[in-house]
């Protein structure tokens, strides 16, 4: 057998396909080649790939090898094709069968002592490696937690390609297999009952995790707009099965998930710094897309701290805004639930990106000083009343009050106050 | 003669016979110009000259014989030919073949010999 066929994902962004490795062993002097639009990373894989065949006891082909991903015109980027190529090469010489990686889906970078090192993007990979048909994939062991949360495929773990090659030779059982995390261990998180006074901006809280509305606060350095941004995620629903696989794949792309406990189970809550760039923001990149501080917040929380800096009102704010009208980043279809401005007040918009829109209108900041100088707005006496008192109900019995986009029960006690 | 040297000798001598125990007719030995030198050019008879690099080693410890031919001197080894079609008569249009023959003279033993037809 000269010729072999094996299966990997090409990523971009949050889209994945199908990619076949395959690998041809022809007569001539020796030398390999990676044809099929790969980046660096992809070509210097064949000298990753030799170091690692031949340390993990096994003879390098002593032929013309040409290795090809294909679809070819589809950029391919990343280590992540490194075991692919490996078992392509060994199952063409006839090392491995070369019926049996068949259908598998191969994912994970070599060492030069063969070595399974882990990589970014297992999870939405695997998810399009399934929604492609896919049953079974092999990851590095160091993924096999967040790999095995694509349910209804059979994933193993693999550390070294020594045991990999052992494997599909049939000369060690089994590699070790993945189950979903079940009762995922849920991260800390700052509890609104912790916030003293600000009943006004507790019970906006409320209202804007009962409704999913967005959030602007106003107030001097020192007020709590942060302390209390930081504490909406809490009383947020938690994600539902199908939300935290999103989230968590978006996490898995930009490599923030915890190796333990890798399934995102809570809103996340992220804070881009007022200088950070377009790209930081909306997510882009010219050669690997990676997801923005937007996508991050997927089904959370996305804090803009002093966004009345300019940074926000140029350039960025026109790429958040723009996003929220077409309901999709561009990179990879993500929105976020729940945007929350510090230091602006809500224009008059009707929708969410209206809304929006109006926040980071430059515009509005003229009208937000006057707003805030004016006190148009007073807050009712039963508010008043309980200034400097303690939030007496916590994030947790909160929460399960709220369903996103209805009211459930009634979001305070001070029913009157609904009609905001 | 540096050992090295006439382990060389001794390989292409191996591969010349081998070539023509194999029905081709060995042009050249050792053809050299300014830019280097040819080990073998032969014919088949059938208008293809084949230009033959033998490679001699007498173990693998330091790759095999043909990992010893690199980008380089394929590169050069294309010139070589060319340089020496032009300098001797050659009729009509020949084909050109480049081949490689690996010979291994390990101590003690019959010596092997790899021949890769069409190389590079």
């Amino acid at each position: 057998m000269t010729l072999a066929r094996t299966w990997a994902v090409a990523l971009n962004g949050l889209a994945g396909q199908l990619v076949a490795v395959e690998a041809d062993l022809a007569a001539g002097l020796p030398g390999t080649t990676v044809i099929g639009m790969g980046d660096a990373a992809v070509t210097q894989a064949r000298d990753r790939i030799r170091a690692a065949v031949l340390n993990s006891g096994h003879k390098w082909p002593d032929r013309r090898i040409t290795l090809a991903l294909s679809p070819a015109a589809l950029p391919k980027r990343g280590a992540g094709y490194d075991i692919a190529l490996a078992i392509a090469v060994l199952a063409a010489a006839g090392v491995v069968p070369s019926v049996a990686p068949g259908q598998t889906v191969l994912i994970g970078e070599l060492g030069l002592d063969g070595q399974v090192r882990p990589v970014r993007g297992v999870l939405p990979a695997l998810l399009a490696a399934r929604s492609a048909g896919r049953e079974r994939a092999i990851v590095p062991l160091a993924n096999l937690a967040e790999a095995a949360l694509a349910t209804g495929m059979a994933v193993w773990g693999v550390a070294s390609l020594g045991e990999l090659v052992a494997s599909f030779k049939g000369e060690i059982d089994a590699l070790i297999t993945g189950f979903p995390a079940l009762s995922v261990g849920v991260q800390p998180i700052a509890d609104l009952a912790d916030v003293l006074g600000q009943p006004e901006a507790r019970l906006a809280l409320e209202f804007a995790a009962a409704g999913g509305h967005h959030l602007a606060m106003i107030g001097p350095p020192g007020a709590g707009k942060t302390m209390l941004a930081t504490r909406l995620p809490g009383v947020l629903p938690m994600l539902n099965d199908e939300q935290a696989l999103e989230v968590t794949a978006v996490h898995s792309v930009a490599g923030t998930l915890d190796d333990d406990t890798p399934l995102v189970t809570r809103p996340p809550f992220v804070d881009p710094h007022h200088s950070a760039s377009l790209a930081a923001v909306v997510g882009g990149g010219s050669a690997h897309i990676r997801p923005g501080s937007v996508s991050l917040a997927h089904r959370g929380v996305l804090f803009l701290d002093e966004a009345h800096e300019t940074k926000y009102t140029h350039r960025v704010s026109l790429g958040i805004r723009r996003g929220l009208a077409r309901q999709r980043f561009e990179e990879n279809n993500i929105r976020p639930r729940c945007v929350e401005i510090c230091r602006y007040e809500k224009g008059s918009g009707r929708t969410g990106a209206d809304a929006l829109a109006g926040l980071l209108s430059r515009s509005t900041s003229r009208r937000a000083k006057s707003i805030a100088d004016d006190q148009q707005w007073r807050p009712p006496p039963q508010l008043l009343a309980r200034r400097g008192t303690k939030c007496h109900r916590p994030s947790a019995v909160l929460r399960p009050r709220f369903k996103l986009g209805t009211l459930v029960g009634p979001v305070s006690s001070h029913g009157g106050m609904m009609a905001v | 003669m540096a050992a090295k040297d006439e382990l060389g000798r001794r390989g292409e001598a191996i591969a010349a016979e081998w070539l023509q125990a194999r029905g081709l007719v060995v042009l050249a030995r050792n053809w050299r110009c300014s830019e280097g030198e040819l080990d073998i050019v032969a014919t088949d008879g059938n208008s293809v000259v084949v230009f033959c690099e033998v490679k001699t080693r007498s173990g693998d410890r330091f790759g095999t014989p043909f990992d010893a031919v690199t980008q380089g001197k394929r590169r050069k080894l294309r010139r070589l030919g060319v340089l020496w079609l032009t300098s001797n008569p050659v009729r009509g249009f020949p084909s050109l073949r480049f081949d490689v023959i690996g010979v291994l003279c390990r101590p003690g033993s019959e010596p092997t010999i790899e021949h890769r037809v069409e190389a590079f």
